[in-house]
């Protein structure tokens, strides 16, 4: 909860100061991919979530892959006369495969990398941001994340 | 699909299959040897001729047309034609389920991949040639199963190649083999996955090979999809190398605590991971102070997950915990990978954490790492995390592990619970959250409880609008009946 307590210290240090504006920007964070323990397998697979495709490499089949979605998130800008304010939640998505042996072939066609689930395991919030010009009433300054 | 427009490897491949072509040509094909760990045809007894074609049910088009006919010895294409009807055929009888056929299949594929290792001479370079000849564009299952045949056999002559007696003869066979593959992969991302992988982790690449990698890794600066194969392979060179006597373990890992310092991707993240896993203390010391002092994010990653992959956990969880402040996001894999291998371990550290009520970032972490191996402990330590830690953000993770792994038993009275708490539902984002922990839980869960749940959330104000059409799509699916409709 580093950044809501970020935030929400800013806050009050812009109110105590008089300035209402709480100066957030936004800053794009790019969807990533992120594989682990991957082991050899046959057969295609391909994850496409939150803004990114992902392959993996040759017939590695991994035991999971963890997706964070493509998001804005926000940081300080002292002077930006901008605030934020938190549109939708996504899901940090982890992807779970197994290797399956249908037959010991000596073609590997009998062999394929399967999707075993896919869970929400955290969460990323995206933020919009406006105008400190337009900033609503007191209860709602400041990049409420 | 990247394809590259690189004119020297073209015409250093151009002169690498031709060489290869000519070193082989007056020369007949040995008895292939197999090498441990290596999957090499088992050269069948059949006399040549007496293959079996494919039943005329399977057969259609011009292909079938090739693959009804014996193959001419001199008649590559005509050989990998009857290979790919083979592979869709056997294919098609896997998915059916029809496992005689499919038997039988693999049994003719494996025949006839034994004629070609005998009659056709140079048949992995022509193998290689005929890859790197394949249209990107075309993703047909025809053309995928032909690109899978044609990487097949370049991986059976790589093997057939390294598995010569003489050792001289074999040296020089594999390395132009190799070189010519090499050469191949900054041509296109597809041709780099399916080739790269037959070298890493193999005994392939050698000494010769030192500069075309070097070559590539500078390639990979201006390409950056080359970058992971790039590393992969440099990091299976270095290992061969020592493997072989070649180089020193001690030389490698000073070169490599030179290379940290080198500008190139590829030569600095493989340096990372080679001192990380064949290091001693002080060189794994060197990796993680460069990469803090770097801020280097990219690097912390790749850490992260090879720590959590090779090291001893106690090693690995100290160097996760001392990366959190240059990459927190690298976290969640390197504790997954960590609580995969000993999920006890990770339940420990949480708990000795939680007693000293300290760094909540890393018990968040420890309780997703372990939460999601899915035992009765692991779930019961993130039922213990949600109901005894004063943290908001540890208790939001124990919450998705409740709903995901402990669904129907757990997981409705947590979120109950949850939307009960001011702590953790009184901000958007955290309602946010439990729209998301809902979706776990209906994927086990019963509707009708999913529904009312769900509904609980949407009288909640302060949901975000993205959040809110989440959960009216979920809601959607899992009323009972289809009959929920978003309430006017």
């Amino acid at each position: 909860m580093i950044l809501p307590w970020f935030a929400s210290v800013m806050l009050a240090a812009a109110v105590a100061g008089g300035d209402p504006c709480p100066h957030h920007v936004i800053r794009t964070v790019a969807a990533r991919a992120e594989a682990a323990l991957a082991i050899q397998c046959a057969g295609s697979i391909r994850v496409e979530y939150g803004g990114i495709e992902w392959r993996p490499k040759g017939d590695e089949c991994p035991a999971f892959v963890i997706v964070t979605p493509g998001h804005d998130t926000y940081e300080l800008r002292p002077g930006s006369q901008t605030y934020v304010i938190a549109k939708n939640t996504f899901a940090i998505r982890a992807f779970r495969f197994r290797c399956v042996h249908r037959y010991f072939l000596f073609f590997a066609i009998g062999v394929s990398c399967e999707a075993d689930g896919a869970e929400n395991v955290g969460a990323v919030t995206h933020y919009e941001m406006r105008p400190c010009a337009e900033l609503p009433q007191p209860d709602r300054v400041g990049s409420r994340p | 699909m990247r394809r590259a427009g690189v004119l020297v490897p073209g015409l250093l491949l151009g002169a690498v299959l031709a060489m290869l072509a000519l070193s082989h040509a007056s020369r007949r094909p040995e008895t292939p040897r197999p090498e441990p760990g290596t999957e090499q045809v088992d050269v069948p007894t059949t006399a040549p001729g007496r293959t079996r074609g494919l039943a005329p049910a399977a057969a259609g088009g011009g292909l079938e047309r090739r693959a009804m006919e014996e193959p001419d010895p001199h008649d590559f294409a005509a050989f990998v034609d009857r290979l790919v009807r083979l592979g869709l055929a056997l294919d098609e009888a896997v998915r059916a389920g029809r496992d005689a056929e499919a038997r039988s299949r693999d049994a003719e594929a494996k025949e006839l991949c034994g004629r070609i290792v005998r009659e056709v001479a140079d048949f992995d370079a022509r193998a290689l040639h005929a890859l790197a000849g394949c249209p990107v564009e075309d993703q047909g299952q025809t053309a995928q199963v032909r690109r899978r045949v044609l990487a097949f056999l370049v991986a059976q002559g790589l093997a057939r190649r390294a598995g010569r007696d003489d050792r001289q003869a074999r040296r020089a066979g594999l390395d132009d083999l190799v070189r010519g593959i090499v050469t191949l992969l900054p041509r296109d991302e597809m041709l780099a996955r399916e080739l790269a992988p037959l070298l890493v982790g193999q005994p392939y690449l050698g000494p010769a090979h030192e500069t075309d990698l070097l070559e590539l890794a500078d390639l990979a600066r201006e390409q950056a999809w080359l970058v992971p194969a790039a590393v992969e392979l440099l990091r299976t060179l270095w290992d061969n190398l020592e493997h072989s006597g070649a180089r020193g373990a001690s030389e490698l890992l000073a070169a490599a605590l030179l290379a940290l310092e080198d500008g190139n991707p590829v030569r600095r993240l493989a340096a990372l991971e080679r001192l990380l896993r064949r290091g001693e203390e002080r060189h794994r010391e060197a990796v993680v102070q460069q990469i803090l002092q770097r801020r280097d994010r990219q690097g912390a990653r790749a850490v992260a997950i090879a720590a959590a992959q090779h090291l001893p956990p106690a090693d690995a969880f100290a160097i996760l915990r001392r990366l959190a402040d240059v990459e927190p996001q690298a976290l969640m894999p390197g504790f997954l990978t960590l609580g995969g291998r000993d999920a006890g371990f990770l339940r420990g550290r949480y708990e000795e954490l939680l007693g000293n009520d300290v760094e909540p970032r890393l018990r968040a972490e420890l309780i997703t790492g372990a939460g999601f191996q899915g035992s009765s402990e692991d779930v019961l330590l993130a039922q213990t995390a949600f109901d005894l830690d004063r943290d908001p953000g540890v208790r939001e993770r124990a919450l998705f592990v409740l709903t995901a792994r402990a669904g129907t038993s757990l997981g409705p009275a947590a979120l109950d619970r949850a939307l009960d708490d001011p702590g953790l539902s009184g901000r958007p984002e955290q309602l946010g959250q439990i729209v998301l922990a809902l979706e776990n839980l209906a994927h086990s869960g019963d509707p009708g409880v999913v529904a009312r749940i769900g509904t609980r959330i949407l009288a909640r104000q302060g949901l975000l609008p993205g959040d809110r059409s989440t959960l009216e799509r979920l809601l959607e699916r899992n009323s009972p009946g289809g009959a929920w409709r978003t309430p006017r």
